[in-house]
C-alpha cells in the first residue's frame, strides 16, 4: 500500500518532528532553574536551589525527551539506512 | 632574513618536538613489533616535555614576544592554543594504543606523523606572517593526508585519504592564490603590515578578492560550508582515533589562524569580510545539522555535527566589533568543543564490533544496561554537543551567541539556537538506542584503561567547565590577541 501522504508528506512530517523535538528539555531546565533562582533570591541562599531545581528540571526534561524519542521510534529519517547515510557514495 | 640567536629560544618547544618525531621514526626501525607500545609512550612523554618547555617562559611572567623579524609570535593567544593542541594529541595517542597495536601496520610512522602534524599546528598558531602560516599549515596537512590513509589496505581509508588530499590540495591552492593577491594589494606579508596598508590606502578590489580567497581556503580547513564535503567521508574512512584528531586538533589550529589573520591583518576591512563569514556560518549550521539527521553511521553523524559546530564557532569571528568578547568566546567554545568531541569519539572507539569501532547507531543498543557509566558519560557528551546546561557546550554556545548578538548578528544567533534544537534530535537517536532499545547480539567491550581514563578526564572537564566556567573565562580573557 502506498502512503497517501507521499514522500514529500513523510519528509514534511519528519522535519516537523525534528523541529518540535526536544524543546521540552531546555524549557524544563529553564523552568527549574528559574524557580530556584527566585526562591534563592527570596531566601538569600543562592545558588543552592537554583542548582537543585535546575538539576531536577534536567532530569524531568531528559525523561520527557526520552518518552518523546520512544514515541518517534518508528520514524526513520528519509535518507538511506545503509551506514552511508546521505546516499552520496555508492 | 637575519635574526637574533635569542629568537631560537622561543621555538625550543617546536624544535624539541621535531627532534622527538625524528627519533621516533628511527626507533620504529629498531623496536620489535611486540614492543611498539613503547613508541606511543615516548610520543606522550615528548608531548608532555613540550608542554613543560612552553610553560617555563609563561610561568616566569614573560610578556608577549615576537621573533624572526616578526614572523613568529610567542603570546598568550598562541600559548592557549598550543596547550590545547598538545592535550588533544595526547588524548589521540591514548585512543590509538589498542587501535594501532592491533592493526597490521607499523606504528612508528603513525606516531611520528602525529608529532609532525603537531609541530605544524604549533607554528600555525604562532604565525604572524602569511608565508610562515602557509608553510606550517602545509606541514600539518601533509601529515594529515598520510594519517587518513594509514590503513592502507582498507578501501575506505584510501578513499578518505585520496578525497582529503585532492580537496586539500585544491583548497591550499585557493588559499595561496588569495595570499598572493593580498600581498599584491598591500605590499606586505606581515599581518601588521597588511593592516597598516589597509588603513593607509584606498580600498582595493584586488584586496577584497584576496580576502575572499583566503576565507575560502580557511573554510575548507575548518570544514565550513560550502567547503565541508570532505569531512564526513574522511571521518568515516579514517581510523577512528585519527577521525577524533581531525575533528579537534587541526580545527583548533585553523580557527587560531583564522582569528589571527582576520582580526590582526584584515581587521580594518571588516565590513568586506563579515558578510562572507556570516553567509558561510548560516549555511554551515544548516547543512551540518540537517546532514547529521540523515546519518546512521555515528562517525559520519559526528562528522556532520562537527560541520555544524564549525558554523557556531564562526559566530565568534563575526563579533569583530566587540572583539575581546568574540575572541574569548571562541577560545572557551573551542575548549568545550575539544573536550566533548574527543569524549564522544572515545566512546565510539571503546565500542568494538567486527574489529572496528561501534560505527552504527545500532551498536549503541542496550548500552545503558551493559555499562550504565559509559552510557551516562555518552549522554553528558551528547548534551554538551547539543548545548544543554550544565555542560561546557552550553557555556561555549551561550558566550558565542551572546557575542554575535552584541555585534549585531541577532538573526544568526537565533538560527544557531534553532539548529542546536535540531541537533538534539539526532543526538537523542544515540540516547534512545542506549536506553530504550534492547541490545541485539553481544556488545563487545575492550577493557582499555587508557581510553577510559581519557574519556573520564574529558567528561570531568565538560562538567567542570559547565558548572564553574569562571576560571576558563578568566584564562581566555588573559590570552587574547591584543
Amino acid at each position: 500500500m502506498t502512503d497517501p501522504k507521499g514522500p514529500s508528506g513523510r519528509e514534511g512530517r519528519f522535519f516537523a518532528d525534528v523541529l518540535s523535538f526536544g524543546w521540552v528539555l531546555p524549557a524544563s531546565i529553564a523552568a527549574g532553574a528559574g524557580l530556584g533562582w527566585l526562591a534563592d533570591r527570596f531566601l538569600g541562599i543562592f545558588p543552592v536551589l537554583t542548582a537543585v531545581l535546575g538539576l531536577l528540571g534536567l532530569a524531568a526534561g531528559l525523561r520527557a525527551v526520552l518518552k518523546e524519542a520512544a514515541a518517534l521510534s518508528g520514524d526513520a529519517p528519509p535518507g538511506p539506512r545503509d551506514g552511508r547515510g546521505d546516499g552520496d557514495r555508492k | 632574513m637575519p635574526f637574533a640567536a635569542s629568537d631560537m629560544a622561543l621555538i625550543v618547544p617546536e624544535l624539541f618536538l621535531t627532534a622527538a618525531g625524528l627519533v621516533l621514526l628511527i626507533m620504529a626501525t629498531v623496536v620489535p613489533r611486540a614492543q611498539e607500545k613503547q613508541i606511543a609512550l615516548w610520543s606522550i612523554a615528548s608531548l608532555v616535555v613540550t608542554g613543560v618547555l612552553l610553560a617555563i617562559p609563561a610561568s616566569s611572567g614573560q610578556a608577549a614576544r615576537s621573533a624572526f623579524g616578526g614572523m613568529f609570535a610567542a603570546d598568550g593567544f598562541a600559548l592557549f592554543f598550543k596547550v590545547l593542541i598538545l592535550a588533544a594529541v595526547v588524548v589521540t595517542i591514548l585512543f590509538s594504543l589498542r587501535f594501532v597495536g592491533e592493526s597490521p601496520y607499523p606504528s612508528g610512522e603513525y606516531y611520528g606523523l602525529l608529532l609532525f602534524a603537531t609541530v605544524g599546528m604549533m607554528f600555525m598558531v604562532s604565525g604572524t606572517h602569511l608565508i610562515s602560516i602557509y608553510v606550517a599549515l602545509e606541514l600539518m596537512a601533509l601529515s594529515q593526508y598520510v594519517l587518513a590513509g594509514y590503513f592502507k589496505r582498507e578501501t575506505k581509508s584510501i578513499e578518505a585519504a585520496a578525497k582529503y588530499f585532492i580537496l586539500g590540495a585544491f583548497s591550499s591552492g585557493i588559499l595561496l592564490y588569495g595570499l598572493s593577491l593580498v600581498y599584491g594589494a598591500t605590499g606586505s606579508l606581515f599581518l601588521a603590515g597588511v593592516a597598516k596598508s589597509i588603513i593607509a590606502g584606498p580600498k582595493s578590489p584586488l584586496l577584497v578578492l584576496g580576502i575572499i580567497l583566503v576565507a575560502c581556503g580557511l573554510f575548507f580547513k575548518i570544514a565550513s560550508a560550502p567547503f565541508h564535503v570532505w569531512a564526513p567521508d574522511v571521518y568515516e574512512g579514517a581510523p577512528t582515533p585519527i577521525s577524533a584528531f581531525f575533528a579537534v586538533g587541526p580545527k583548533l589550529a585553523a580557527y587560531a589562524i583564522f582569528a589571527r589573520i582576520f582580526f590582526s591583518g584584515f581587521g580594518p576591512n571588516s565590513s568586506d569580510w563579515t558578510p562572507i563569514i556570516a553567509a558561510s556560518a548560516a549555511l554551515t549550521m544548516v547543512v551540518g545539522n540537517v546532514g547529521a539527521l540523515m546519518q546512521q553511521n555515528v562517525k559520519r553523524m559526528l562528522g556532520y555535527s562537527s560541520v555544524g559546530h564549525a558554523g557556531y564557532a564562526l559566530l565568534g569571528l563575526l563579533a569583530y566589533g566587540s572583539k575581546d568578547f568574540g575572541l574569548s568566546s571562541i577560545l572557551i567554545y573551542l575548549t568545550a568543543y575539544a573536550l566533548m568531541n574527543l569524549g564522544a569519539f572515545g566512546l565510539v572507539i571503546l565500542l568494538e564490533t567486527k574489529g572496528y569501532a561501534g560505527e552504527s547507531v545500532d551498536d549503541f543498543n542496550g548500552l545503558a544496561r551493559k555499562n550504565p557509566l559509559a552510557a551516562g558519560v555518552m549522554v553528558l557528551f551528547l548534551l554538551s554537543l547539543a548545548g544543554i546546561p550544565p555542560t561546557a557546550g552550553f557555556v561555549g554556545k551561550y558566550l558565542l551567541f551572546s557575542a554575535a548578538m552584541q555585534a549585531g548578528w541577532a538573526w544568526l544567533s537565533l538560527l544557531a539556537v534553532l539548529m542546536s534544537a535540531v541537533s538534539l534530535f539526532y543526538y537523542f537517536r544515540i540516547v534512545r538506542a542506549m536506553y530504550l532499545v534492547e541490545g541485539t547480539g553481544e556488545l563487545r567491550w575492550k577493557e582499555e584503561p587508557a581510553v577510559a581514563v581519557a574519556i573520564l578526564v574529558c567528561a570531568a572537564g565538560t562538567l567542570a567547565v559547565g558548572v564553574y566556567p569562571q576560571p576558563l573565562i578568566a584564562l581566555a580573557k588573559s590570552c587574547l590577541l591584543y
